[in-house]
């Protein structure tokens, strides 16, 4: 079935006998690019899955006040890159750990996941990416990855294109760097 | 133009630049056949935004409240003692019937007034001539006997 516009799903949607039909239509067209997204962050399948979930409960309560002044999709990306950043703030919080820490536990969790499937350079890659911090790991994903204008990112993390540029630049530098060394061990 | 622009940023990075984009990232097999199914069970006992959510979301409603709380505290406390919970209609102010059964009466204080052993005559401070006062007892028509032991 092909894809449904943004204003036909929220057509469907503001109507009480195809509410729920709709808001399935939008899990299903947008449930595997979030996943990516979130699994890039989280790493873990279980926790990506959670953290999706939230992510759409989320949605399924404010789209009524959604006023389609962005993309469907880049409010539930938006959606998507707070809960993974709450997510990670919790795990730090709840288990009283470093970043380092948390990105040794991420790594562990690649390293040992069924659902992995990269060559040695992705998990290089990979590793790499999780060194960074949150937010910039978070910019470095939608950039690389999605290939996201900056100005779509602008509205996604509330930040400007300014500071996401040079976010980006300072991240592909430090994972450039980190590779090569990890390369000449 | 994106696509160009996206190039230049790696074009000094080369070991970035050569990397597969590939997502090693996979799903369980069927997962994503299942999960709006999972997502429709949940959002079954999600609350959807109501226009009174604030209230229960918003930190200037909580405010308000311990604001409002403390205040009436406050208030309770510093109110002249005697006055606190007792019902009372400012003079000229008509209560109607139906609007006594909501209201709360000192019954100690209504015995108290009921029981005080001071002529009612007494309270009643009138200044009357002497032609109005004769007017008065004739028009009333009480007996000289009690008036004068009123008096």
């Amino acid at each position: 079935m092909s894809d449904l516009s943004d204003s036909e799903l929220l057509d469907l949607f503001h109507k009480e006998e195809s509410r729920h039909y709709a808001f399935n239509l939008l899990v299903r067209q947008y449930q595997e690019r979030l996943y990516t997204f979130i699994r890039r962050m989280v790493t873990d399948h279980d926790e990506a899955k959670d953290v999706l979930q939230n992510t759409f409960i989320k949605a399924w309560s404010g789209l009524d006040r959604f006023r389609a002044d962005s993309k469907l999709f880049s409010w539930l990306y938006r959606i998507a890159h707070n809960e993974c950043l709450n997510h990670l703030r919790r795990m730090k919080r709840g288990l009283f750990v470093s970043d380092e820490a948390v990105m040794e536990r991420l790594t562990t969790s690649m390293d040992s996941s069924e659902h992995f499937n990269g060559d040695a350079i992705e998990r290089a890659l990979q590793k790499a990416i999780m060194r960074l911090p949150d937010k910039q790991r978070a910019v470095f994903n939608m950039r690389y990855f999605d290939e996201m204008k900056y100005e779509e990112m602008s509205i996604i993390t509330g930040t400007s294109v300014g500071a996401l540029k040079s976010s980006y630049h300072i991240a592909a530098k430090k994972i450039e760097a980190w590779i090569t060394a990890d390369q000449t061990k | 133009m994106q696509e160009d622009q996206h190039i230049d940023e790696l074009k000094d990075l080369p070991v970035l630049g050569k990397m597969p984009k590939r997502n090693p990232f996979m799903a369980p097999e069927g997962f994503f056949d299942h999960f709006p199914h999972a997502v429709q069970h949940l959002i079954v006992d999600a609350p959807r935004h109501s226009p009174w959510a604030w209230l229960f979301t918003s930190w200037v409603p909580r405010i308000a409240t311990v604001l409002l709380l403390v205040i009436g505290s406050i208030a309770w406390f510093q109110w002249p003692e005697g006055e606190q919970g007792i019902a009372s209609a400012e003079p000229g102010e008509q209560v109607l019937p139906y609007e006594l059964l909501d209201m709360e009466f000192d019954e100690d204080l209504i015995f108290a007034t009921l029981a005080h052993d001071e002529p009612v005559m007494n309270t009643v401070d009138l200044a009357l001539s002497e032609r109005e006062m004769t007017a008065y007892v004739e028009y009333e028509d009480l007996s000289l006997e009690l008036l004068i032991e009123e008096l």
